[in-house]
């Protein structure tokens, strides 16, 4: 997809003895966004954005002139109770998002919502080092000028213009980090230096063999423990306490929890996520009024666009197009609301506006707010994206309905959350999938309809298990039992009439 | 000589003639010599003469590091006082300033020619020694020194004619027949060693051989002549040496010999000697007659037993095994003879040893087992890890494709080696039979050869199958776009089918590195086709210089209309001519203006690396001021643009339109490449208005005018372009710190500077005067601006802290003095706390470690930096100091220590090499037993 960009001016940060201004340039081909205020803690924002450039420009690899050019730019969002910048790392295995309440700014002049993308090019660390909180701080988006009135030599107008054609790889990662988060993962909160002792392991040794993993270890009634492989050395998270059922979460490209090492000493705790092995995980770490999510996949080579294949485990079933339309536009005016909240606002079933918020993320037109929990409007780009050639169908999930419609998959014992021995919200189903041969498959699915858990004897989930998404017959015993659950729904729903 | 540099000479003249006593006319000339560093040098006439007849010891010093090369002629004055006066330290240090490697030869060759006696003459060769470059004497002088005296000269000659780096034609061939006939046997073989051609020194190896020198003596005489430059013996000498000496010549050939002809090896093994033969054999023989060798023992009818005895002298030596590899068929020849006899001999010798010769047993077993695919998969993915497993392919191949071609696809592709091609080969005719694409693609990438691929395609085109069937195959063929189609294959693919075959064509008619295609036929095609698509295409793909300049002319004389101009050029842009003379579109941007500029912006570095002056000139002509100075920073240069700024500068222009003027004249913000105001220019600007001026001068003013800079703003109180201006002194004076004071291991090449001692210290002076005037103006003030300059320090501007903190007067006065200062002052200690730059950061730390209730209250302040401080990657001794603070300011009351607590207790659980855990433990303690009765 083609991305137009173009910038009057690039982002710069004017100092005097007095007052620093950083304005930040945006695109002028989309709405404009607007916002100024005076920042409140002007080190602590510094520190942050200069932690957010090392994530973006965090790949080992080596990139010429054109490829940068080929980057698509950050993008920032401002809404009437924060703003955020949202960004992929170059090797687009880490997204970054930085978000401040405005209440960290004395907003001046005028604000205007929406997302826009940045310019927050590499020359401007240096920059960014010479804010202080001892000068006054003006944060400018969008504006035209420099708002400090010394400048001549600050730098020349500069207009950049260019055109991005973002590759559709990127692009399906951007949009599959909402499937993400939106998937409500294992949550806790653990100590700064706990991590940071992790991180110093890491940094000071070098694996003398394989496997290069990073276990996080949920054992009940105890506290979370990180266990860094091959040396099985264990770091327990104080504070922590776990309550659910026991299980180790192993994960990989542990190296990237580096692009903390800037925030963490800023931050008071930090929210970890985790959703499952080899599944992406994340880091919300809380710095007095901001907070810096770094959200990671698997692992580094696995990055999000590629083999993740989240959506895979996302409840199935396309939601009509006017009421995607309507949830849009209700969210255009809202900003940001629950899923809950749009259901009851409009009058429609909790799933039905779970898919259509998903269609809605996936889209670019909105995203899933974890330190908030609430869905946003965001319009990640002012063009259209083509999602049916985005998120053309899984081939996976196109053969586990072929599976379904030849009657190959035999459902067994149905387990529902309320007859369920540990405190599992999951519906547990048993199958027998037969595809050349007969494979035995166990699944968990929530209310939703989102795949949780599954197990199944064939190769590919036996060599990925649910890293590279579920395998056919996963997705063919999840398809059969939706089928199942509707028909059981109707016959009661019909009894009920009856009686 | 201009006014300033006459009215210098005057000030030195009278210094000279002023009654002042030596020191203080040192003082003065140093103060005056640093001042107007250009006009005191170009009097040096008058000074250094005088100074010299006044006190040479005293001024001899100074001599040295206030003159240089520049003032030849007064320095070859001074040498020939120096010289005739013995002082000799000062002659040599003159002496090194003037003189090169020529002059010193020449030197050199007046000197043995010279009616010294040889002790003064070797006296005066001493004193133009360079300890710290020897230079080489060339052969003339070498000889006319040596011939003078061979005893007295022979070790001054022998050192300055050793072989060294670079090209040296010299073979001091006369020389070393005047080193034979004086009997001097040093020189002479070290000159052999390092200039006698090869043929000297075979012809004397045959020599020595000849004089059939006693075994005891060989070895030595060998040595004595072997160059210092890898060369071997013919093998006329190498087969006499080994005949005559046998076993008493390894030690020499183990080191010199690197291989063996095989004559010297037939030579060896008739002389029956099996033991002689073998050393040399290993020493320089080659794996493929090893193994020819060891075929030949496996074919003989021989018993196992015999076998291992006839292999043991065939044993690689130990230190050089790895060097020796059995090829396939004679391990497995040997592993079936008897694969635990053999066993050892494989396991080091065979690749992958014992366990890669088991291999196709293994994977016999595990295809002829009965289990799924899933399990016959795993099976095979563990097997594909042993070495050899690419090998066995022709045994697992065909199994696994019969077997179920589409799932095992991946693992036949990912292990399938292009080494056997021959496998592939008779894999690909069956995936093409049986339509399966992704795998005929994948495979025959592994195989395709340029010129294979090229016959192959060609003959599909010139084949007589169906249209469609051709257009198939040739696309299923079509492979990476390092492969180059041939003129031929190319034109007559697209003759086959232009449409279906066209883009195939585009992608693989390209020069490879091979050879130099000009497609002539094939471009001949698309023309009388009509197809411009592709003619541009290879037009844009393989023009030479010539070619696009005939067309870019050939588009300059057409009647184009202006709206198409951009596209047309773009349509004929070389995608691979880097460095081309494009004087020919400046000429097209004079014809059509505005309208060519989409492309010349898009192609600006392209154009500008041969015609920017003339580009720069057309486009000036076109009178839009907005369209030339982007341009301008693209293509132009900083002399350049510094002499329109002086245009500018001498237009009658307030200030207001001056500034007005100036941002379009600045080059933009990330545009990186050195524009740098000069001193007139710099000096201009600030004196026309100091204040709107000073941040443009910031960007820009970079030099050795910084001084002069300084010395304004100091006359105009311009207190915060001071900051800036005291940075780049202190920046200076620490580029000087090296020359003034090397360390002990600069030392070994350079001395200290005793020019740069005193640039240092001047500077450092003028910097502190200014500290000292602030400080008592008002303390804060000081402070506030000392935070200042500190604060503007580049985050990883690498700094030698402790030669700066001892070295750098300035430096040393920001860290050291008036701490007190800085605690009473909460702005200025947050600003070098919030420095990136660590060093600045430890300036604060050491002021908040002079404790006390302001210190306290400061580091209340500034917590949030300090605990960043304890758990980021700081080294151990900034956490020390950041620990200190912390302790001390808790001390001070229950509120601070409050607050202070959790973040050292929060530091002890860091863990790592930069963890200060032991250190905070102790301070942790230490402060809970203190602070506890407090509490209590």
């Amino acid at each position: 997809m083609e991305v137009a960009l173009a910038y009057d001016h690039p982002t710069t940060v004017v100092t005097t003895p007095e007052v620093s201004a950083l304005a930040i340039a945006t695109n002028r081909r989309r709405a404009p966004v607007a916002f100024t205020g005076r920042v409140k803690a002007p080190y602590l924002l510094r520190q942050l954005l200069l932690a957010l450039q090392r994530v973006i420009l965090s790949d080992l690899r080596w990139l010429d002139e054109d490829e940068w050019l080929q980057m698509l730019d950050p993008v920032i969002t401002v809404h009437h109770d924060q703003l955020f910048f949202e960004a992929f790392s170059n090797d687009q295995s880490s997204y970054v998002r930085l978000s401040a309440p405005l209440d960290a700014f004395e907003p001046e002049g005028e604000v205007r919502y929406g997302t826009t993308n940045i310019d927050f090019t590499e020359q401007l660390r240096e920059a960014l080092t010479q804010l202080r909180s001892s000068r006054r701080t003006l944060f400018t988006v969008g504006a035209t000028g420099f708002g400090v009135s010394t400048t001549v030599g600050a730098g020349a107008r500069e207009h950049v213009e260019r055109k991005v054609d973002v590759p559709d790889d990127w692009l399906k990662g951007f949009l599959q980090v909402q499937s993400a988060f939106a998937m409500h993962p294992y949550q806790f909160d653990a100590q700064p230096v706990d991590l940071l002792s992790v991180i110093a392991f890491l940094q000071e040794n070098k694996p003398p063999a394989l496997p290069h993993g990073m276990r996080v270890e949920f054992t009940p009634d105890a506290p979370i423990v990180i266990a860094l492989e091959p040396w099985d050395q264990r770091f327990v998270l104080r504070g922590t306490r776990y309550s659910g059922y026991e299980r180790s979460v192993r994960l990989w490209g542990r190296r990237r929890l580096e692009l903390l090492q800037g925030v963490l000493p800023y931050a008071e705790k930090v929210t970890v996520g985790v959703l499952g092995r080899g599944l992406p995980h994340y880091y919300i770490c809380h710095c007095g009024p901001f907070q810096f999510t770094l959200a990671l996949s698997g692992w580094t080579k696995n990055d999000w666009s590629k083999d993740s294949a989240l959506d895979a485990l996302a409840p199935r079933g396309t939601p009509d197009v006017k009421l995607v339309a309507r949830v849009y536009a209700y969210l255009g005016e809202r900003l940001l609301a629950r899923r809950d909240e749009v259901a009851a606002d409009m009058g429609i079933e909790r799933s039905e506006a779970e898919s259509a918020l998903f269609a809605l993320c996936r889209a670019g037109r909105a995203m899933y707010d974890p330190t908030t929990r609430q869905y946003r409007n965001r319009d990640l780009f002012a063009e259209s994206l083509d999602i049916a050639a985005l998120f053309a169908p899984n081939p996976r999930a196109v053969a586990a309905q072929r599976l379904v419609d030849a009657g190959k998959v035999a459902l067994g014992e149905i387990t529902p959350p309320e007859r369920r021995d540990d405190n599992r919200r999951e519906t547990r189903a048993e199958a027998r999938v037969t595809d050349g041969q007969v494979y035995d498959v166990l699944v968990s699915v929530d209310s939703t309809g989102r795949l949780r858990f599954g197990r199944c004897e064939c190769p590919y989930f036996q060599n990925n298990l649910l890293s590279r998404g579920p395998c056919e017959h996963l997705l063919a015993v999840t398809f059969a039992l939706e089928v199942a659950q509707d028909k059981s729904a109707a016959a009661t729903e019909r009894l009920a009439q009856t009686e | 000589m201009s006014d300033q540099s006459v009215d210098i000479c005057a000030r030195v003249k009278t210094l000279l003639g002023a009654t002042l006593d030596d020191t203080a006319l040192l003082q003065e000339l140093k103060s005056l010599a640093l001042a107007q560093e250009a006009g005191f040098a170009a009097c040096a006439n008058l000074w250094a003469l005088a100074l010299y007849e006044r006190n040479p010891p005293f001024f001899g010093p100074f001599l040295v590091a206030y003159l240089d090369a520049r003032q030849e002629p007064t320095i070859k004055v001074l040498l020939t006082r120096a010289e005739a006066d013995r002082h000799d330290e000062l002659f040599a240090d003159l002496y090194q300033m003037v003189s090169d490697e020529k002059s010193w030869n020449a030197d050199v060759a007046r000197l043995a020619r010279a009616r010294l006696s040889d002790e003064e003459t070797l006296r005066a060769l001493q004193r133009r020694e360079n300890p710290r470059a020897r230079r080489r004497l060339n052969e003339d002088v070498a000889l006319a020194l040596y011939r003078r005296n061979p005893g007295r000269f022979g070790e001054f000659v022998r050192m300055h004619v050793q072989r060294g780096w670079g090209r040296r034609p010299e073979r001091y061939r006369r020389l070393r027949r005047e080193a034979r006939a004086h009997g001097d046997d040093t020189l002479y073989w070290a000159l052999f060693r390092d200039y006698a051609s090869d043929e000297e020194w075979r012809a004397s190896v045959h020599q020595l051989l000849a004089s059939k020198p006693p075994a005891s003596a060989l070895l030595e005489e060998l040595d004595r002549r072997q160059p210092t430059r890898a060369v071997s013996l013919d093998m006329k000498t190498l087969t006499s040496l080994v005949r005559t000496y046998r076993q008493e010549t390894i030690p020499y050939l183990e080191q010199h010999l690197s291989s063996a002809p095989d004559s010297l090896l037939k030579q060896a093994r008739k002389l029956g000697d099996e033991t002689l033969y073998w050393s040399l054999f290993f020493l320089a023989g080659t794996s493929a007659r090893w193994n020819a060798d060891l075929r030949e023992q496996v074919a003989r009818p021989l018993s196992d037993d015999q076998l291992a005895e006839a292999l043991r002298p065939r044993r690689p030596p130990e230190e050089r095994r790895h060097a020796w590899r059995l090829e396939q068929d004679v391990a497995q020849a040997l592993y079936r003879r008897n694969a635990s006899l053999f066993g050892p001999f494989l396991d080091q010798f065979a690749n992958g040893g014992l366990v890669a010769l088991e291999l196709p047993q293994r994977i016999q077993v595990a295809l002829t087992t009965d289990q799924d695919r899933g399990a016959l998969l795993r099976e095979m993915e563990a097997l594909a890890q042993e070495p050899g497993f690419a090998e066995e392919a022709p045994q697992w191949v065909p199994a696994l494709y019969e077997r179920d071609p589409l799932f095992f696809e991946p693992f036949l592709v990912n292990h399938l080696s292009s080494d056997r091609a021959d496998v592939i080969t008779a894999l690909l005719a069956r995936a093409e039979a049986a339509g399966q694409d992704s795998y005929f693609t994948a495979l025959y990438r592994k195989v395709a050869r340029e010129d294979t691929w090229n016959k192959e395609l060609a003959e599909l085109a010139e084949s007589s199958l169906p249209d469609d069937t051709v257009v198939q195959m040739a696309l299923r063929r079509q492979t990476d776009s390092w492969l180059s189609l041939t003129d031929k294959t190319a034109t007559a693919l697209y003759r086959r089918d232009p449409a279906r075959l066209g883009a195939f064509v585009r992608a693989h008619a390209q020069q490879s590195w091979r050879q130099k295609e000009g497609y002539k036929q094939l471009r001949e095609a698309a023309r009388q086709r009509g197809d411009d698509d592709l003619y541009w295409a290879l037009f844009r793909e393989l023009a030479d210089e010539r070619e696009w300049q005939a067309e870019a002319r050939r588009l300059l004389a057409s009647d184009t209309p202006p709206e198409r101009i951009s596209d047309e050029l773009t349509k004929r842009h070389p995608e691979h001519l880097w460095n081309v003379d494009t004087g020919v579109i400046a000429d097209i941007v004079e014809k059509y203006g505005r309208a060519t500029l989409p492309y010349v912006q898009e192609h600006l570095t392209w154009i500008t690396r041969r015609a920017a002056p003339k580009l720069l000139s057309r486009i000036k002509k076109l009178g839009d001021e907005d369209l030339y100075w982007p341009i301008f920073f693209k293509a132009g240069d900083s002399k350049q643009w510094n002499d329109a700024l002086r245009e500018l500068l001498a237009q009658p222009l307030a200030a207001d339109e001056l500034a007005a003027l100036l941002p379009m004249r600045t080059p933009p913000a990330r545009r990186w490449g050195g524009w740098t105001l000069e001193e007139d220019v710099a000096l201009a600007f600030y004196r026309r208005d100091a204040q709107r001026f000073a941040p443009f001068l910031e960007r820009f003013a970079r030099g050795s005018y910084d001084e002069a800079l300084f010395q304004e703003a100091q006359a105009k109180q311009h207190e915060d372009f001071l900051d800036y201006l005291s940075l780049q002194l202190l920046r200076q004076i620490e580029s000087w710190l090296n020359a003034a004071y090397p360390t002990n291991a600069m030392l070994q090449w350079s001395k200290a500077d005793l020019k740069a001692q005193d640039k240092v210290q001047r500077t450092g002076r003028m910097l502190t005067t200014r500290f000292d005037r602030l400080a008592a103006d008002s303390p804060a003030l000081y402070v506030r601006h000392a935070a200042a300059t500190l604060s503007r320090i580049n985050a990883h501007e690498v700094w030698s802290f402790k030669r700066n903190l001892s070295l750098n007067p300035a430096f040393n006065y920001l860290y050291t003095q008036r701490r007190r200062a800085w605690l009473a002052e909460p702005d200025a200690l947050r600003e070098v706390l919030e420095s990136p730059n660590i060093y600045v950061q430890i300036l604060g730390l050491l002021m908040l470690g002079e404790g006390g209730a302001d210190a306290a209250e400061r580091v209340r302040e500034n917590l949030l930096i300090l605990r960043a401080v304890l758990l980021g990657g700081a080294h151990l001794g900034t956490k020390k100091l950041a620990l200190r603070a912390l302790e001390l300011a808790a001390r001070q009351g229950e509120t601070y220590a409050g607050q202070i607590l959790p973040v050292v207790e929060e530091a002890l659980h860091l863990s790592g090499k930069r963890a200060v855990d032991q250190q905070a433990m102790v301070a942790f303690v230490r402060l809970q037993r203190e602070l506890a009765p407090q509490s209590a």
